[in-house]
């Protein structure tokens, strides 16, 4: 009873900020209150009348499935060399691999601005997509090394030794073995790109403006129910995209 | 033309600093069952990874069929090998476990459907096609991934201890299915263990290994009743290993005097003055009241009881300590700890071993 007790408020606390933003997107009054006051849809209908709004949503989708696309071949491939290979400073290297994921995101995204800067990629959508790809590519890399290290490498063997090329082997025995590692990193690639604040404002060039990035700047100027309201659509779109997947590729597995 | 089917020719592998094989030659005749017999770590999984294509060998050659396959990609070898853990794809089906060779050869599909069904059929899962390997047990899934490798047909078939995550009883029946399917279908196999009655139940012949080194390769009896090094005859079975030197030789018998005391008759070739031991099975050994004509005599120092059997250690009167097993049979009473007893010990069951 007290365990249950203990698990609801901890619940509650970990789920308290979500339901806030539900609530306050429903609110009659011109900013966002908690508790809300009245009820109307009418926050909900300016954003998607926003071309702002829709703009920065197309970008970020269309950033984060690009850098994940990314993220998820480059991942895939150095969690196969990672895990499969036999060579000299493979921890060390395999650290190295990870570092990102520790970096704080402010170091990353100057070390980022100034090396785009030099190159010529800065303010860039090529150079957007690399920078998350690189944010990302480590999950993947986890996520994909973990399924990896769980199945026998021997089952790889016996198709050689069953005449399979390399190829062959890769594409019908390894992919569909660690498909849920891989779907689970691109997952998680996706939501860390489109979620992500602190490099892209580093990063993006004159008229970029990514969720986050809108959501951002339009707290700078005015505070409207408007945010809360796009952010409870984010909510609605991960239950509907995200949790399914979840359960599908982390939690079961080989069904 | 030869006449054999594999050979193997002063193979070799080296990691880093140690030797994990050491110059192994060994030859399999056609359509024989030869097992590689050795304690844990002498190199037997090594030497077969060698022969299937995963382990580059350090030096010496593989020849298949008389082609020097030396370093032939491992999907080019045409061998089957059946692993320990048996390594089925988890998510294929046991018909498209077994299928998944014939589709990389791109044969055509109504071939590939009738073989993978007579080999499923071959191994008696006929009723099990559309399990997957987890809804097998580990029995069913060792028939699988020995139909798996029977339906290609290969030159070779590669066995790594395939039987030592079944339970007792499993393993002794699969033993002889195996042993069955392979004379049936005549491909020349490989098949590696530490049990030496899988081995001597199963092959036609037995390599023993030790430390990378094979000490001696022939059939089940002949290792059993000749072995060639003091290795071999501890390994296999039980022997009494008396230590001592070799004093006249000639014609293959010698006479030899044991460092605890007494002279013995034995078979084997030394030169005057070299050290070895005699190897001498405990249940060769007859046991008899003493002052017997030609018998030595002891004292019984410890009895044993097994299931049907005695087993003593007699102390010779000359010195050394001998285990000796005798059968029960009606009327003979098991003999007393400090009996007297006569013991013969026949020349053609004592050998002599130099090391
Ligand atoms: N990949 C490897 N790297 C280093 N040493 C190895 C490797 N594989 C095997 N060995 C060593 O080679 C020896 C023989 O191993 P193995 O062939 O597996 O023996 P067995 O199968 O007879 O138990 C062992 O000492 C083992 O530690
Ligand atoms: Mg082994």
């Amino acid at each position: 009873m007290i365990l249950w007790l203990i698990v609801a408020l901890v619940g509650l606390y970990l789920m308290a900020p979500v339901l806030v933003v539900i609530a306050t997107s429903f609110t009659a009054t011109a900013y966002p209150v908690f508790p809300p006051q009245g009820f109307t849809w009418r926050w909900f209908g300016e954003v998607l009348a926003s071309p702002e709004y829709l703009a920065a949503m197309r970008f970020s989708t269309a950033l984060a499935a690009a850098s994940t696309a990314i993220a998820t071949v480059l991942g895939t491939l150095a969690a196969l060399g990672l895990v499969r290979g036999r060579f000299r400073g493979q921890t060390a290297i395999s650290a190295l691999f990870l570092s990102p994921i520790f970096f704080p995101a402010i170091v990353l995204g100057l070390a980022l601005l100034i090396f785009f800067n030099w190159v010529g990629l800065a303010g860039t959508f090529p150079g957007m997509v690399a920078a998350h790809a690189v944010l990302t590519t480590p999950f993947v890399i986890r996520m994909v090394s973990a399924s990896l290290a769980e199945f026998d490498p021997a089952v790889e063997e016996a198709a050689k030794n069953l005449g399979a090329s390399a190829m062959r082997t890769f594409f019908l025995v390894t992919l569909p073995l660690i498909r849920p590692g891989v779907v689970a990193g691109a997952v998680f690639a996706f939501i860390i790109s489109f979620d992500e604040l602190v490099v892209s404002l580093f990063l993006a060039g004159p008229g970029m403006q990514t969720l986050p990035i809108r959501i951002f700047t339009s707290l700078e100027y005015s505070s409207r129910p408007s945010v809360s309201a796009v952010s409870t659509l984010l909510i609605l779109v991960w239950l509907v995209v995200g949790v399914p997947l979840y359960r599908r590729f982390l939690d079961v597995r080989h069904t | 033309m030869t006449t054999y089917d594999l050979e193997m020719q002063g193979l070799r592998k080296i990691y880093g600093d140690s030797v994990a094989v050491d110059a192994v030659t060994l030859s399999l005749g056609k359509g024989e069952m030869v097992a590689l017999l050795g304690p844990s770590g002498c190199g037997k999984t090594t030497t077969l990874r060698m022969v299937a294509g995963f382990v580059e060998p350090s030096a010496g050659r593989i020849l298949l069929d008389g082609r020097d396959i030396t370093h032939v990609p491992a999907n080019q070898r045409d061998t089957g090998m059946v692993f320990q853990s048996y390594a089925l794809f988890p998510h294929m089906t046991v018909r498209r476990n077994v299928a998944f060779g014939l589709r990389c050869r791109h044969l055509p599909e109504d071939e590939v459907r009738r073989r993978t069904a007579e080999a499923i059929e071959l191994v008696g899962l006929g009723s099990f096609e559309e399990r997957y390997p987890r809804q097998l047990s580990g029995g069913q899934q060792q028939r699988v991934a020995l139909a798996r490798v029977l339906v290609l047909r290969p030159k070779l078939l590669l066995f790594d201890e395939p039987l030592s995550n079944l339970d007792a009883k499993l393993r002794v029946q699969m033993r002889q299915e195996i042993r069955r399917l392979q004379k049936d279908v005549g491909i020349t196999a490989l098949f590696v263990t530490h049990d030496q009655d899988e081995a001597s139940s199963i092959a036609d012949r037995i390599a023993v290994m030790n430390a990378g080194r094979i000490e001696q390769a022939g059939t089940p009896a002949e290792i059993y009743n000749e072995p060639a090094t003091r290795f071999v005859a501890d390994f296999i079975g039980t022997s009494n290993l008396i230590d001592g030197v070799a004093e006249t030789s000639g014609d293959g018998r010698m006479t030899f005097r044991a460092d605890a005391g007494g002279v013995f008759a034995a078979r084997g070739r030394a030169s005057t003055g070299a050290r070895g031991a005699l190897c001498i099975r405990p249940e060769k050994v007859d046991i008899c009241p003493p002052g017997v004509a030609g018998a030595r005599e002891g004292i019984v120092r410890r009895t044993a009881r097994t299931a049907g059997m005695m087993e003593y250690v007699v102390v010779l009167t000359d010195g050394p300590e001998l285990t000796v097993q005798e059968q029960l049979r009606h009327g003979i009473a098991p003999r007393e700890d400090g009996a007297l007893v006569g013991v013969v010990l026949r020349e053609e069951d004592t050998q002599f071993l130099v090391g």
